[in-house]
């Protein structure tokens, strides 16, 4: 392992514990319950890669602790779609549909992926299931978690800030983490060591975003324009 | 695919990022208390004030005009369009927060289209005949209010164009510019019934709005 590959996974380990640190503090575990774990996960596989690297430091561990991370992530989305639209009927329905579209999109184009699983030459087994499977499944973690973005957006629904900042910080970071496997696919393994540098940077800004955002204080609640010095709503300004 | 994949995702993440969540909940405040009845009333009275001012001038323009002073009618014309053009945007702006409003409302309550015989102009009129036959088309009670809504900004639009150009033909002293004082009279009407109709709108949402599960949003706030 290099120096600077160490220097990043302890940095994400530290980053990680200080925003479920913050997430404990400030009372935010039961806003998001399903990311604990899944943030948990991430903070112990990179551990294990920085304390046992002879043994995890491996193609095998690091693709079945993005599989595992997968799943996790799937339900931090699912979690996230469930606690916003909950109280709105008609934008549930939206999100339930929007939601198995998704998946089912996402099932299907890891399947058409799925097809040819030869490595190329110069690449490991693993290879094509990293750089051809796994965007597959991140594009529908990004649409889902897109998707949901837009419902709120179009229904206008109030959105907890943490939950606000898992989802601006996971698309973002998905995005990046995309790129690079879709550029390895695209160009060779001969740029894996900058795709994993574009990777771990783009990590590494989402859980600094995190762990501000966890150790952030909850804002006051929200009064009434009119019972208080609070701006005028919408609704309010639009007559003027 | 990732092209595309990363262009939508984008334009989602920088419209969420940027969106301002106070004023988000402070609407949703406002629309599930009692509040909202009271803003429906302060709104009603603004826009009645404005519309009074605007026929307050208007008429004075038409009764200064029967007495032979016309200098001074063509003064009170334009005074009451400036008073229209100030009104006109600030209704625009509550009919386009109307229509997102409602798609915060989980059943909107029914609404009529617009009827073309309340109208006197041609163009209005054609505007609501199409309001009408639309109707028929839409599923839901959310799209046929937000069709409804539409037609009455596109409706205000074409009503300020109407009196602009009256307007202007009447102080230019353009040929045929004593037909204009008719067709001001015809888009004053049209102004008020344009006002009615986006008032009952707003009424409509608001019934809607307060039979939502206000517990659960409320709670949500709070946290």
């Amino acid at each position: 392992m290099r120096w600077y590959e160490t220097a990043s996974l302890a940095t994400a380990v530290l980053l990680s514990l200080v925003a479920l640190g913050g997430l404990v503090a400030r009372r935010k575990v039961g806003v998001c319950r399903s990311f604990v774990p899944y943030l948990g996960a991430v903070a112990l596989a990179d551990l294990m890669t920085l304390g046992w690297a002879e043994t995890f430091y491996q193609q095998w561990f690091w693709f079945a602790k993005e599989l595992v991370i997968h799943v996790l992530r799937f339900g931090v989305a699912l979690e996230l779609g469930y606690r916003t639209f909950r109280a709105f009927p008609s934008a549930r329905a939206s999100v339930r549909a929007l939601a198995l579209l998704i998946l089912a999109l996402t099932f299907g184009i890891v399947f058409a992926g799925a097809v040819d699983l030869e490595p190329v030459p110069g690449a490991d087994a693993l290879g094509p299931l990293i750089s051809r499977v796994q965007p597959r499944i991140l594009n529908g973690t990004i649409w889902l978690l897109s998707g949901i973005a837009g419902l709120i957006l179009w229904y206008r629904l109030p959105v907890h800030p943490w939950h606000k900042a898992i989802l601006t910080g996971l698309v973002a970071y998905l995005l990046a983490f995309s790129t690079s496997l879709s550029w390895i696919e695209s160009q060779g393994w001969g740029v894996r060591e900058y795709a994993n540098q574009l990777h771990t940077g783009a990590f590494l800004v989402m859980l600094c975003y995190w762990a501000v955002a966890a150790w952030r204080r909850a804002e006051e609640p929200v009064r009434s324009p009119e019972s208080g010095s609070a701006p005028a709503a919408s609704l309010n300004r639009a007559a003027g | 695919m990732i092209g595309a994949s990363v262009a939508s995702c984008f334009v989602v993440l920088f419209l969420f990022g940027r969106r301002n969540e106070r004023a988000v909940r402070q609407d949703w405040a406002l629309l599930l208390t009692p509040r909202g009845e009271k803003v429906y009333h302060t709104i009603e009275g603004r826009v009645r004030t404005e519309m009074a001012l605007a026929n307050l001038t208007y008429d004075e323009a038409f009764s200064v005009r029967a007495l032979g002073s016309v200098d001074e009618a063509k003064h009170l014309l334009d005074v009451g369009y400036k008073v229209i053009e100030r009104f006109s945007p600030s209704i625009l702006q509550l009919l386009t927060t109307m229509t997102r409003f409602s798609r915060m409302v989980s059943a909107m309550a029914p609404v009529a289209p617009l009827r073309p015989k309340d109208f006197r102009l041609t163009e209005i009129a054609s505007l609501a005949y199409l309001n009408g036959l639309l109707h028929q088309f839409l599923v839901s009670t959310a799209e046929r209010y937000r069709l409804r809504v539409y037609i009455l900004g596109q409706s205000f639009g074409l009503a300020t164009r109407a009196l602009l150009r009256s307007t202007r033909r009447i102080v230019r002293d353009e040929p045929e510019a004593e037909q204009e004082w008719d067709q001001i009279e015809s888009v004053r009407e049209d102004f008020e019934t344009l006002t009615r109709e986006s008032l009952d709108s707003l009424r409509v949402l608001l019934t809607s709005l307060s039979a939502e599960r206000k517990e659960d949003v409320l709670k949500g706030l709070q946290e």
